[in-house]
């Protein structure tokens, strides 16, 4: 993968070259991919988020603020927003389940997450049951606090706690 | 004064990195990190630390996505905005809205001149006249039409849109019927959307429909008449089920389903 500074990289995507695309997509169009699969199960659906998620990073690119997080939290969200869009409001999935979302299950059907998953349960198995549980929602598979209050049954307040101390936890064992 | 370990203990930063917050919320973590350098840290610190968590997970997407997506962002007038304030919206529609009324006005203006010379020259006037009466005429029947189509799609096809929704297909080959069972989980309803299937004769018999629970208790959820023009008809409601039936009965006080008189059936998929 070649290392690239943000700013060289937004600047060559509002010039529209084609080498900062590239560079792009070498560099976040997998771990985008790995988000938007999680979050929609089908390779497909996966597929057509990723390109949607593309297309608004490459179109909004100039409107990125480097004081408000990395570039890749920036992308990322604009690629989890896209894959929740698509599974709540799109015609591809009309739903998906809570209890689908069980890893051995994704990697049941979708043996290309069985890898990727592998590398990162290692890590997340590092961390304490409950804040794990939070993250992989929050996170990985794109729930609201509300949805996972809802989900685990447990208080907001306690499910944004969680979160912060895993992100914390997470800090700790991978730096 | 704020607190500053307390803001950044109250879990606001990870939320904001996480893209969970409102605009107005997200807005006063930015006023308040642009007072206090360690609340920008914080959110900067955090926003890395997801970034390599995501890269993680990544998942290499199959070759030919590189190429698709460079058409993709290349295509002209294709471009979903992350976020346009109101004032920009509005702003877009009306420059919008001026271009397409200049456009249609000229050409309404041009396309009148040539028709009433052209007319003129002719003589046929009255005959094009007619024409575009009848054509205006079939213009508005056709947006009559248009409308009643969309509100009986509207009304039909809207519980299709509910969040969490389980389908059955429903069908036999006996009676060559076939309907969709949609099954709202949220609110245990259970409606019917019926392609196929012989109209009842409403004075003598009813169509009856049933659940088959993973015990083997059969329960009649309600019973219906079927007249082809009700596509979509709320039956009842059930909690649980691992198969639906539908009878036709005579019988309205039957307490099972009669498999002489199976008219469709369907397993609930998992």
């Amino acid at each position: 993968m070649q290392k690239v500074e943000t700013p060289d990289l937004v600047q060559g995507l509002i010039d529209k070259d084609r080498k900062s695309f590239d560079t792009l997509y070498q560099n976040y169009s997998s771990a985008l991919y790995g988000i938007a699969l999680r979050i929609t199960k089908v390779n497909e659906v996966a597929e057509d988020v990723l390109q949607e998620a593309f297309v608004k990073i490459y179109k909004n690119i100039d409107r990125y603020d480097s004081s408000r997080g990395t570039l890749f939290t920036w992308m990322l969200n604009i690629c989890r927003n896209s894959a929740i869009d698509k599974i709540r409001y799109g015609r591809e999935i009309k739903n998906v389940p809570f209890d689908t979302l069980d890893l051995g299950l994704s990697a049941e059907t979708n043996p290309e997450l069985e890898l990727a998953n592998s590398e990162l349960w290692k890590v997340l198995d590092n961390l304490n049951e409950d804040h794990k549980e939070v993250l992989k929602l929050s996170y990985y598979f794109g729930y609201s606090h509300k949805e996972i209050s809802e989900i685990l049954d447990i208080p907001f307040g306690t499910v944004k706690s969680k979160i912060r101390i895993a992100i914390r936890e997470l800090r700790k064992i991978y730096p | 004064m704020i607190d500053i370990n307390k803001y950044i203990q109250s879990g606001i930063i990870e939320e904001y990195v996480l893209n969970n917050l409102s605009e107005v919320d997200r807005g006063e973590v930015e006023r308040i990190a642009s007072l206090h350098p360690e609340i920008a840290n914080e959110i900067f610190e955090t926003s890395e630390s997801l970034s390599l968590y995501g890269k993680l997970g990544a998942v290499t997407a199959p070759a030919y996505m590189q190429e698709r997506l460079w058409e993709a962002v290349n295509k002209p007038n294709i471009a979903p905005k992350v976020k346009t304030t109101n004032a920009q919206a509005n702003k877009k529609i009306k420059s919008t809205n001026w271009a397409k009324y200049s456009a249609v006005a000229a050409f309404s203006l041009i396309t009148f001149l040539a028709l009433f010379w052209g007319v003129k020259a002719s003589n046929k006037l009255a005959e094009i006249e007619a024409t575009v009466k009848q054509l205006k005429t079939n213009n508005e029947e056709i947006n009559e039409k248009l409308i009643v189509l969309q509100k009986l799609v509207d009304d039909n096809y809207s519980i299709y849109r509910l969040p969490n929704i389980k389908l059955v297909i429903l069908n036999s080959y006996k009676s060559k019927s076939l309907a969709i069972l949609i099954w709202d989980k949220d609110q245990n309803d259970i409606y019917l959307d019926i392609k196929v299937m012989e109209e009842n004769d409403v004075e003598k018999e009813k169509y009856h429909l049933w659940s088959i629970t993973d015990i083997g208790l059969q329960s009649r959820i309600g019973t219906f008449d079927y007249k082809s023009e009700n596509r979509i008809i709320k039956v009842g409601e059930v909690e649980g089920a691992v198969q639906f039936q539908v009878t036709r009965e005579s019988d309205m006080n039957v307490k099972r389903p009669n498999a002489a008189n199976l008219i469709l059936k369907g397993n609930v998929g998992y």
